[in-house]
C-alpha cells in the first residue's frame, strides 16, 4: 500500500518544488526587473544630463564676447566626460547587445574634438572680450591720449559697433567692417597714432577670431553629438519598452504558471486526500474483509495479510512477512495444479483455482483463490492474492455427491452409483461379473404392519448381516425399497449359488425389532454378465427376471437367470400389459360350470368363472392372468366386474329356475383386503336383489391358509352378512384342521387332482373319504370338483359326498347357453 | 547709445568671474600624511637625490624660483617650473596641458627622465625595502607598495597644498582685507582684461592663451601643439595661476622675466594689447602681492 502512496507522492513533492524554486526565480525575475529598470533610469537621466550639458556647451560656443569664470565650463565638460564614462559602465550592466557602448565611444571621441573646439572658444572668447575692454577703453579715452578728430572718431565707433554685429556672419556687414578697417588701417599709417594701430590690430584679430570660430563651429555641429544622445535617448527608451514588455509578457507567464501550478498542486493533493480517503476505506475492507488477502512482492514474497488470513492460518503477520506463500502448502495437489498459477503469474495474467492448504497447526482446508498481478502506474509491483475459505463448501458438496450416490438409510451405494460403477468399473473393462438382485419377501407387509421405521430397521440389520457375509469386493448397492444388488466378481455360477445360500443363511436367525421376532426371508436373482446381459439394463432386467422367478417358485430362494425364465416372463409381462386394457375392451366375459346334485342330478347352483378372450394373446386362462391382476391389483376391477356379473346372471337365471340355490364366485384374498370389500358385494347384491345366501364366496385353501388371522375376521364378516363360503382346491394345501374347525365356512371342495385319479388312485379315494368324512362331521358341505367320468360320479356318490361339478354334467356354459341348458333340463328330464 | 548701454550692461557682468578658495578640503588624512612624506621622498627620483619637493617648494610659492627646473643627475628641464600650490584646482596640468589631472602629472615626472627619470617597479622595490613597506599597508591593506597608491598618497597630500589669501577674505566680504590701492589694482585688473584669461578659483590655470596673442614675441617653445599637433595650437601654454604669483619669479614658462612689475607690463602688451600707465601697474601688482596666501592648517 505503501508503493502507491509513495509514488503520487512524489508527483505533489516533485510540483512543490518547483513551485518553491519558481517562487525565488519570480523574485529573481522581478529584481532583474526592477533593477534594469532602476539601471534605465540611471542612464536615461545619464543621457538627459549628457544632454543638458551639451546643450550648455553650445550655448557656451554661441555666447560670444562675454566674460566667463571658465571654472564653470570646464567643471561641466568634466561632469560630461564623467558622465559619459559612468553611462559606459552602466551600459556595460544591460543592453550588452546593442550597440550603446560603441556610440558612446563615437561620442567619446566626437566631444574630444568638442572640446578642443571649446578650448579654443574659451582662449578666442578671452580675446574677444579683452579687444571688446580695449576698444571700448579706447574710445572712451583715445581723445586723451590721441589727436583724432570726430569723424575718424566715429569711424572707429562705427567699426567697433559693426564689428560686434559679425557673430552674425553677415556678409554685407563684415564687407562693411573690413572696407571701414582699410579706413583706419590707412589712418594708422597717415597719423602713426600708436593707439589707432592698436585699435586696428585688436579689429583684425577680432574678426579673424570671430571668422575662426565660425568656421570651427560649424565642424562642430556637423558633429551631431546632441542628435546622438537623442537618437541615443529614443532607442533606449524603445530598447527598454520592448524590455518591459518582454519583462511584462514573462511575468505574468511566470504568475500564469505558479497559479496554474498552485491549482494543479491542490487538484493532485485534493485527488490525494481523496485517494488517501479511499486507501483508507479499501484497506478497511481488506483488513476487515472475510476472504483471506495476501499481498506480495515481485519475488513472491510476503509483503502483507490480512485479519482474515491470521485467522484463517493461524500464522500471525510477523511469522509470514516476508516468506514464500508455499509455507501453506499442504502438498496435496498435484504439482501440475500449480504450474498454470506460475505460468499465469510469470506473463502477468490473472490465475483462479483452488489450493488445499494448511494451517499452522497441520489442519487442512480447502481455499479458493483468485492471484492477480498489481500493476501501479503500468509497472507491476507485486501480487495480490484474494482467497476464501470454501472448505465447508467443499465438504458439503462431498456429502452432496454422497448422497447423490448413496442411498441415505443404508448408505449403501444408490441405483445412480451403481450404474456408473457398472459402467466406468465392468462394462468398459469387461469384468466378467454376476449380478445378484435380492429382494427381501413380504417386506411391504412388515411396513404396513410395524409401521416404516421398523421397516427401516430391518434393513438397516439385513445390511449389516449381509456385509457380513460378503467379501469386500463385491458391491452392495440399494436400488429402492427392499430392492438390493451384488455384485460379485465371478463367473462361476456354483461360486455365486454359494454366496447367495451365504445371503439367504444371513437371514436365517429371526430378526428382532420393536420386541417382534420377523422370520424374514428373501429371494435372490443372479444375471451374469456379459453372457447373460450385454449391458447393464438387460442384466438388471435378466436379474429382476431370476428374483422374480425365485419368488413364485416360493421364495427363499435363488434362481439362476435362464432363457425359459425370460420367456416366462416376457409371456407374464405381455400378459400384464393387455390385462390392463382386458376391463375397458370388455374382453373378459363369464362362463359358469353347474353344480349338481350327485344323487338328483339337480342343478343346485353355479360357479362363476372368468374367460378373457385377448386380440393378441387369444384365449388366456384365469390361472396364467388372475395372479398376475392380483399382483397388479388389477384384481380389485376385475374381480366387482366378476361379481357383478354373476350376480346379474344369477339373477337371470333364477327367474327360470328357482330351484337354484346359489352362485358361488370366486374371491382373491387380495380383494378379501380390499376393506370396502363386503360393502362393495353388499351393494351389488342389492342392485340385483338377491340375497346375501344366494352368494357363496370361493377361495382356495392355500389364500386363507397365508394369512389366516387377518381372513378369518374377514370371513366372520362375510358369515355375519350372511354370505356363504366355499374352500376351493381343498386338499392341495396345509390346511390345519385347528383352523378349519374356526373358519366359518360351509363348503369344501375337493380339488380335481384327487377326483382324477379315484378310480385309479387309493391314496386319493382315500384321502376324498376321509374330507367328505371330515366335512360331515364339521357340518360342512362338499363339492368334488372335475368330475368327469360316470365311475367317478358314482365312486363319489358312494363315499356320501352330495354335490359334484364337472363336464359329466356339465362344462362351464355362457349365460345363453346357460339358459338355453337350464330350459331344456326343465322341460325334458336329462339322463346321462 | 546702444553700444553705450551694452558695455554698460557688459561691464556690470564681471562680477563672480573670481571665487575664494574653501577654507578647508576633505581628505584621507592618513593618505595625505603618508604621501607628505614620499612628496619630500629622493628615493622616487632614478639617483635618490630628487623628490617633488626638490622643485616644488611648498613653503615658498610651490616651485624652485629657478629659470628651468633641475632634473636627476643636474640635467636643466626646458621650461620654468610650474607651482603645485592650489594645482589641483587647475584644469590641466603642466604648460601645455598634457596632464589631464594631478595623477597623470605625478606619474609622468617621476618617470620623465627630465626629471624624476625612474621607473615604478623600481620604486615599489625601493620601498619595500624600507619601513614604508609597513606604513602602506596600515594605510592600503593587503595592497600595500604599488605605483597606484604612491601617486594616489602623493595626490592626496597635493590636495592639500591650497592657500587662500586676503584676498579670498575679500572675496567673501571683507572689504577691509584689501588696502585702498590692492582694490584699485583689482579694478584695474578687472577692466583692463586681464580677468579674461586670469579667471575661476585659481584667477587662471582654467583655459589655454596664446603666448603674444595680441602682439607676437620671440619664443622657441610650440606649447599646446606638442601635444595637439594643431596649427592653432602653437605657442599655446596653460594660463598659469596667478596665487601666490609674487613668490614665483621668474615668470612665465620660460622663466624670462623675473620681476613681477615687468611681467605685468609685458602682459598688457602682449596679451592685451594695451600699454599701460607705471601707476597702473603698480596697483596691479600691489592687488597680485594679496593673492599670497598661507597653506590651509592640517597638514604642513
Amino acid at each position: 500500500m505503501l508503493f502507491i502512496k509513495k509514488k503520487s507522492f512524489d508527483t505533489i513533492t516533485k510540483l512543490l518544488l518547483v513551485f518553491i524554486l519558481a517562487i525565488p526565480s519570480g523574485f529573481m525575475i522581478f529584481y532583474t526587473i526592477n533593477k534594469n529598470i532602476r539601471l534605465f533610469n540611471r542612464q536615461s537621466h545619464a543621457i538627459y544630463e549628457l544632454e543638458l550639458l551639451y546643450k550648455d556647451f553650445k550655448y557656451f560656443t554661441t555666447q560670444k564676447g562675454l566674460l566667463h569664470n571658465y571654472d564653470i565650463i570646464n567643471k561641466k565638460m568634466e561632469n560630461f566626460q564623467n558622465s559619459l564614462q559612468n553611462l559606459k559602465l552602466l551600459f556595460k550592466k544591460n543592453f550588452e547587445n546593442k550597440d550603446y557602448v560603441a556610440r558612446l565611444d563615437k561620442i567619446s571621441n566626437d566631444f574630444l574634438l568638442q572640446e578642443q573646439f571649446i578650448e579654443h572658444i574659451k582662449s578666442n572668447n578671452s580675446i574677444i572680450v579683452n579687444t571688446f575692454d580695449y576698444l571700448y577703453d579706447l574710445n572712451k579715452n583715445i581723445k586723451k591720449y590721441s589727436k583724432i578728430d570726430d569723424n575718424d572718431l566715429n569711424l572707429l565707433r562705427n567699426t567697433l559697433y559693426l564689428s560686434m554685429q559679425t557673430y552674425t556672419n553677415d556678409a554685407q556687414i563684415l564687407d562693411k567692417v573690413y572696407s571701414s578697417l582699410d579706413k583706419i588701417k590707412l589712418l594708422s599709417k597717415k597719423d602713426d597714432d600708436k593707439y589707432i594701430r592698436f585699435f586696428y590690430q585688436h579689429e583684425v584679430l577680432l574678426l579673424k577670431t570671430i571668422a575662426s570660430m565660425h568656421k570651427e563651429s560649424k565642424k562642430v555641429d556637423n558633429l551631431n553629438i546632441y542628435r546622438q544622445l537623442k537618437s541615443m535617448d529614443s532607442d533606449l527608451l524603445k530598447d527598454f519598452s520592448d524590455y518591459l514588455d518582454i519583462s511584462q509578457n514573462l511575468m505574468f507567464g511566470l504568475v500564469l504558471f505558479l497559479v496554474g501550478l498552485l491549482i494543479t498542486i491542490l487538484y493532485l493533493h485534493r485527488g490525494l486526500i481523496k485517494r488517501k480517503n479511499d486507501l483508507n476505506a479499501y484497506k478497511y475492507a481488506i483488513e476487515n474483509s472475510d476472504n483471506s488477502i495476501v499481498i506480495t512482492d515481485l519475488n513472491k514474497n510476503i509483503i502483507y495479510v490480512n485479519e482474515a488470513f491470521e485467522k484463517e492460518t493461524g500464522y500471525s503477520k510477523e511469522e509470514v512477512i516476508g516468506k514464500n506463500p508455499r509455507v501453506l502448502k499442504a502438498n496435496l495437489l498435484n504439482p501440475s495444479h500449480y504450474v498454470s498459477l506460475n505460468e499465469a503469474l510469470r506473463t502477468f495474467q490473472k490465475w483462479e483455482g483452488e489450493f488445499i492448504n494448511k494451517r499452522k497447526d497441520g489442519s487442512i482446508y480447502y481455499e479458493k483463490a483468485s492471484i492477480s498481478p498489481m500493476f501501479v502506474n503500468g509497472k507491476i509491483t507485486g501480487y495480490i492474492a484474494i482467497k476464501l475459505n470454501i472448505t465447508k463448501y467443499i465438504e458439503q458438496q462431498r456429502k452432496i455427491k454422497f448422497l447423490a450416490f448413496h442411498d441415505r438409510l443404508t448408505s449403501l451405494p444408490n441405483r445412480h452409483f451403481f450404474e456408473e460403477y457398472f459402467n466406468r468399473k465392468i462394462l468398459s473393462q469387461k469384468q466378467e461379473v454376476a449380478l445378484l438382485y435380492i429382494d427381501l419377501d413380504h417386506f411391504k407387509n412388515i411396513n404396513d404392519t410395524l409401521g416404516h421405521q421398523a421397516g427401516d430397521e430391518l434393513l438397516k440389520i439385513f445390511i449389516k448381516r449381509l456385509k457380513n457375509r460378503l467379501s469386500k469386493d463385491d458391491l452392495i448397492a440399494r436400488l429402492g425399497g427392499d430392492e438390493f444388488v451384488v455384485i460379485v466378481h465371478t463367473s462361476n455360477r456354483e461360486e455365486v449359488v454359494k454366496v447367495s445360500m451365504r445371503i439367504l443363511d444371513a437371514l436365517k436367525k429371526p430378526i428382532v425389532i420393536q420386541s417382534h421376532k420377523l422370520n424374514i426371508t428373501t429371494s435372490i436373482g443372479v444375471a451374469f454378465f456379459p453372457s447373460d446381459g450385454k449391458n447393464l439394463e438387460e442384466l438388471l432386467k435378466y436379474a429382476d427376471m431370476a428374483m422374480y422367478k425365485a419368488k413364485s417358485q416360493g421364495r427363499n430362494g435363488v434362481q439362476l437367470f435362464s432363457q425359459n425364465i425370460s420367456n416366462e416372463i416376457s409371456e407374464r409381462m405381455m400378459i400384464e400389459q393387455e390385462l390392463r386394457k382386458a376391463l375397458e375392451h370388455e374382453e373378459f366375459y363369464m362362463v359358469y360350470q353347474p353344480k349338481y346334485n350327485i344323487k338328483t342330478k339337480d342343478v343346485i347352483g353355479f360357479e362363476a368363472l372368468i374367460r378373457w378372450e385377448n386380440e393378441k394373446l387369444g384365449f388366456v386362462p384365469p390361472d396364467k392372468f388372475i395372479s398376475i391382476a392380483e399382483e397388479t391389483g388389477l384384481i380389485d376391477d376385475i374381480g366387482y366386474f366378476v361379481f357383478a356379473q354373476a350376480c346379474k346372471d344369477f339373477q337371470t337365471l333364477k327367474a327360470i329356475n328357482t330351484n337354484i340355490k346359489h352362485m358361488a364366485i370366486n374371491v382373491s384374498t387380495v380383494q378379501l383386503q380390499q376393506k370396502s370389500f363386503i360393502q362393495d358385494i353388499n351393494k351389488i347384491i342389492k342392485k340385483f336383489n338377491l340375497k346375501s345366501s344366494d352368494i357363496e364366496i370361493e377361495m382356495t385353501e392355500t389364500y386363507i391358509m397365508k394369512n389366516i388371522e387377518k381372513n378369518i375376521q374377514t370371513l366372520e364378516s362375510l358369515k355375519k352378512y350372511g354370505y356363504k363360503i366355499a374352500i376351493d382346491d381343498f386338499g392341495t394345501g396345509y390346511s390345519s384342521f385347528a383352523y378349519l374347525k374356526q373358519l366359518p365356512i360351509s363348503t369344501l371342495k375337493i380339488d380335481k387332482s384327487f377326483v382324477d385319479d379315484i378310480c385309479v388312485d387309493n391314496k386319493d379315494k382315500q384321502i376324498i373319504e376321509t374330507i367328505v368324512a371330515l366335512a360331515e362331521h364339521l357340518g360342512f358341505d362338499t363339492v368334488a370338483e372335475g368330475i368327469e367320468t360316470r365311475e367317478q360320479k358314482l365312486l363319489l356318490e358312494k363315499m356320501g359326498c352330495k354335490i359334484g361339478q364337472g363336464y359329466f354334467f356339465s362344462k362351464p356354459l355362457k349365460i345363453e347357453d346357460l339358459v338355453e341348458y337350464i330350459w331344456h333340463e326343465e322341460k325334458e328330464e336329462v339322463c346321462v | 547709445m546702444r553700444y553705450l548701454l551694452f558695455l554698460t550692461l557688459f561691464l556690470k557682468l564681471y562680477g563672480g568671474f573670481i571665487t575664494p578658495l574653501p577654507s578647508h578640503v576633505q581628505v584621507n588624512i592618513q593618505k595625505a600624511i603618508l604621501g607628505k612624506a614620499l612628496f619630500f621622498e629622493p628615493m622616487l627620483s632614478k639617483d635618490n637625490k630628487i623628490s617633488c619637493a626638490s622643485c616644488h617648494d611648498v613653503y615658498h610659492g610651490g616651485d624652485d624660483g629657478k629659470k628651468v627646473s633641475i632634473g636627476v643627475n643636474g640635467q636643466k628641464g626646458n621650461i620654468n617650473t610650474p607651482s603645485v600650490l592650489n594645482a589641483v584646482f587647475n584644469f590641466k596640468e603642466y604648460w601645455n596641458g598634457r596632464a589631464k589631472t594631478l595623477k597623470d602629472q605625478v606619474y609622468e615626472s617621476i618617470k620623465n627622465p627630465f626629471e624624476m627619470g625612474n621607473n615604478f617597479k623600481n620604486i615599489v622595490n625601493k620601498i619595500n625595502h624600507t619601513s614604508y613597506k609597513k606604513w602602506f599597508q596600515k594605510v592600503y591593506g593587503e595592497d600595500g607598495v604599488n605605483s597606484k597608491n604612491i601617486i594616489d598618497a602623493i595626490v592626496e597630500y597635493e590636495k592639500t597644498l591650497i592657500t587662500p589669501s586676503r584676498f579670498d577674505r575679500f572675496l567673501k566680504g571683507d572689504e577691509k582685507a584689501l588696502t585702498k590701492t590692492e582694490k584699485e589694482g583689482f579694478l584695474l585688473f578687472k577692466t583692463k582684461g586681464c580677468i579674461a584669461c586670469h579667471n575661476g578659483k585659481n584667477i587662471g590655470g582654467n583655459m589655454y592663451s596664446k603666448y603674444g596673442a595680441i602682439l607676437r614675441t620671440q619664443d622657441n617653445n610650440l606649447g599646446r601643439y606638442n601635444v595637439t599637433k594643431d596649427e592653432r595650437d602653437k605657442y599655446v601654454f596653460k594660463v598659469p595661476s596667478l596665487r601666490n604669483v609674487a613668490l614665483t619669479a621668474p615668470y612665465f614658462h620660460n622663466g624670462s622675466i623675473s620681476s613681477l612689475k615687468q611681467a605685468v607690463y609685458f602682459m598688457s602688451l602682449t596679451q592685451t594689447g594695451r600699454v599701460m600707465k607705471e601707476d597702473e601697474v603698480d596697483k596691479i601688482v600691489s592687488f597680485l602681492h594679496s593673492l599670497t596666501g598661507n597653506l590651509i592648517r592640517g597638514v604642513k
